[in-house]
């Protein structure tokens, strides 16, 4: 504490004196908060963001100005009665203007009467402004091209009753991020997996919030209103006041934004366990699904990206439209005699169109076409009030994604030796999973164990391990040549290191509810830390979505070992039926001459 | 990477100013090129450089205050954080971001709002002269020309 201003404060403090309380009050609260165990209460152990240890001690991440004990983030129950003694305190410099969710806490707990506490107008003007009475939590969807994406990112909408109808996007967005200042790249990344960042709350404009994800990422948005009462929401934006100028160590795979929005919630709602269903790794998509299963989740509804917008209207355009449009971007003008052949809804739909694309483009490449936007704009207001909005088909809701975490369990036959499988996914998805939610044709997984019992053997072995495989994959189209790739770094067979890659494009066609090829320039090393033995070659990959819940993989490689100087094919099907939530899986392959087949039972984790 | 550089770069101007001619000095809103390949690492964050932060001790701007657009200056702030789509919709005539303007000019209902889209749409020279038309001309364009549409006052009710 700071002893020397404490006077200057007391002095300025003096007139306003109207609250406080004696000694004897305060031991007597702090009595009581030893007598029920006080530090020991959820509500407390939310507010400070404690965890427990494996030890069993208490410790939590928050730093900067936030605790009032020196060793307030490892001892909970020093770090009340600190706060005892100096809320209640008229003669502190700690005013419980900056610890409202503290007080209030306490306030109800002891059942203090309102007129002795501490007043703050300038807080209570400001919560006025921002009027929220309800918490929406919003769920960036995966962009479609981008299997990364897929992990998802929350935030939340802090709503003011006022904004009804169309006026939602004026409430505010409250958003959990690492500082990373300008850094990008692998640095970026090491530093965001390990903790060097810090994280810290801050608050926009919805609107302002939306143009990062909707537009800068292609991402829906999913927004749900949460399962909160007003009293709960002012709660929850007291604990984020208490929240200024604290900061926590950012990690990327645990503490990141969505468990950070777990513990507001649980701030505010003390009774909901949401942050012990997390171990290792909080995926966004998860918290997503705990929050629902505890019922906090209510109406959904989907915001569309620019993005989505995009692809809709390119798919709508008939065949003519789409050579005029290609005329327009490349000529950025219209006045092309394909562009004139048309009628005049088909011009408009075109350049509205058109100008999506460009839209798109901005953001893409952070370049600006104000000039040619300009003109476009003009044609098009020209042409009059002839087109509808955009009907957009929504996605399936994230919330029907299949579980991240999943066991497989098989029997199959390689090269006649029969074989039972297990096998642990610690996330994400595979190609052939249900894609709800999910960017399709892609997969994301990381930490898989693939072990197998050979009755022949009589043993248990570890047939693969994958620290993390990754497929993205994103159509041409006649506009945009985007790249598809590949990447999969693990162990196979037993703990033998291997790194495989690959570039190359994707192409989809009318087939079935959805079908794409993806054709890789490919590179495999296997046996790293032995005798490395690099393959080169080119891979095809059909796959074909039937139904919702059923598709299919036709894989074809074609691969050239450098070591051994000749050329193999490997080839694979796999098809996968989902039911419910597990699936079935069937896969075939001949890799370098040996068969293996195997069928599987994917079962959700409990 | 997924960054928008600088999202606010808060000016403090110092001049004086007559209502609706400065803007909010949001600054520009720079963006570094998507790299999708190093998005892998960038799951589940995104980083800005700016530290103004929440609620009571952030930055101020010439439109808001404490974090907190003010009341007055909903319009302007609106306008210039979302110029560009804004300008988009105006020319086809609707889309969200239009509506949202409409309703925050009066125009409550599906009816007004599309009235109001199909407005901007017809006056779109008048309101976006030139393709470096600043927000805060756009704004108070749009009011001028709002001036003159007695149909759409009514629908509207004021405003």
């Amino acid at each position: 504490m700071v002893r020397s201003s404490l006077v200057l404060i007391f002095l300025m403090m003096a007139p306003l004196l109207t609250w406080g309380f004696s000694l004897q009050d305060i031991s007597s609260f702090k009595q009581q908060a030893l007598a029920k165990n006080l530090d020991q209460s959820s509500a407390w152990l939310k507010l400070g963001h404690y965890r427990k240890s494996l030890s069993g001690k208490y410790k939590s991440p928050i730093r900067g100005e936030f605790f009032i004990d020196q060793n307030g983030a490892n001892d909970p129950k020093a770090e009340l009665l600190a706060t005892i003694d100096v809320l209640f305190d008229s003669k502190t410099s700690i005013s419980q203007c900056k610890y409202l969710a503290r007080t209030s806490w306490l306030k109800n707990t002891f059942d203090i009467d309102s007129s002795l506490l501490e007043k703050c107008p300038e807080r209570a003007a400001w919560k006025d402004r921002l009027g929220a009475t309800e918490a929406h939590l919003i769920f960036a969807a995966s962009d479609l091209s981008s299997a990364p994406s897929s992990f998802g990112h929350t935030f939340l909408r802090l709503h003011n009753p006022k904004n009804t109808g169309q006026l939602d996007l004026l409430d505010y967005g409250i958003n959990y991020a690492a500082n990373t200042g300008t850094e990008d790249g692998a640095l970026y990344a090491m530093k965001g997996l390990f903790g060097f960042y810090p994280g810290t709350y801050s608050m926009l404009p919805y609107h302002q919030k939306i143009q990062e994800y909707s537009n800068l990422e292609g991402r829906d948005l999913w927004e749900y209103k949460l399962n909160l009462s007003p009293a709960q929401v002012e709660f929850m934006i007291d604990h984020l006041i208490e929240l200024d100028k604290a900061y926590a160590p950012y990690y990327f795979v645990d503490e990141n934004c969505s468990s950070q929005m777990l513990e507001l919630i649980e701030a505010a709602s003390p009774n909901h366990n949401l942050t012990d269903k997390f171990h290792d790794m909080v995926i966004p998509l998860d918290t997503l699904k705990v929050l629902n299963s505890q019922g906090l989740l209510l109406a959904g509804k989907l915001r569309t990206s620019l993005q989505t917008e995009w692809r809709t209207r390119y798919a709508q355009l008939n065949f003519a439209e789409r050579a005029a449009l290609h005329s327009v971007l490349t000529t950025k003008s219209d006045q092309s005699h394909s562009y004139r052949a048309l009628s005049k809804k088909e011009k408009a739909e075109t350049l509205e169109a058109a100008l999506s694309y460009l839209s798109i483009q901005e953001y893409r490449e952070g370049k600006e076409y104000n000039e040619d936007k300009y003109k476009l704009s003009i044609s098009r207001a020209k042409l009059g009030a002839i087109t509808d909005p955009v009907t957009i088909t929504p996605p399936k809701s994230p919330l029907l994604s299949p579980s991240t975490a999943a066991f497989y369990l098989g029997y199959g036959k390689n090269d006649e030796d029969d074989y039972y499988q297990f096998k642990y996914r610690r996330g994400f998805h595979d190609l052939l999973s249900d894609d709800s939610g999910l960017a399709p044709f892609s997969q994301l997984n990381f930490l898989t164990f693939d072990l197998r019992y050979a009755p022949s053997e009589q043993n248990w072995d570890l047939y693969q391990f994958v620290f993390l495989s990754a497929v993205s994959t994103s159509p041409w189209t006649q506009l945009e040549k985007p790249i598809s790739w590949t990447m999969e770094v693990g162990t196979e067979p037993k703990l033998n290191p291997y790194v495989n890659g690959g570039v190359g494009a994707s192409f989809d066609f009318p087939l079935m509810k959805a079908t794409r090829w993806s054709l890789f320039a490919v590179s495999e090393n296997s046996f790293l830390t032995n005798i490395p033995q690099p393959f080169l070659g080119a891979k095809s990959m059909f796959m074909m979505k039937w139904l919702d819940s059923f598709c299919t993989l036709f894989q074809n490689e074609y691969l050239y070992s450098t070591v051994r100087g000749e050329f193999q094919w490997n080839h694979l099907f796999a098809g996968s039926l989902s039911i419910g939530t597990t699936e079935l899986r069937l896969e075939a392959e001949r890799k370098d001459r040996i068969d293996q087949w195997g069928i599987s039972v994917v079962l959700p984790t409990p | 990477m997924k960054m928008i550089l600088g999202a606010v770069l808060f000016l403090f101007s110092t001049q004086v100013f007559a209502a609706g001619d400065a803007g909010c000095g949001l600054g520009s809103v720079v963006i570094s090129k998507n790299s999708k390949g190093l998005q892998l690492f960038a799951m589940t964050t995104n980083g800005t450089f700016s530290s103004q932060f929440f609620g009571i001790t952030s930055g101020t701007s010439n439109c808001s205050s404490s974090g907190i657009v003010m009341n007055d200056k909903e319009v302007q702030y609106f306008v210039e954080v979302n110029q560009k789509e804004l300008s988009r919709e105006m020319a086809q005539g609707h889309g969200q971001l239009l509506a949202t303007l409409a309703d925050m000019k009066g125009c409550k209902n599906s009816e007004a709002q599309a009235a109001f889209g199909s407005f901007t749409q017809g006056s779109y020279e008048n309101i976006i002269p030139a393709s470096n038309t600043t927000a805060a001309e756009m704004v108070s364009n749009l009011n001028n020309q709002l001036a003159g549409q007695k149909d759409l006052q009514s629908l509207c009710h004021g405003s």
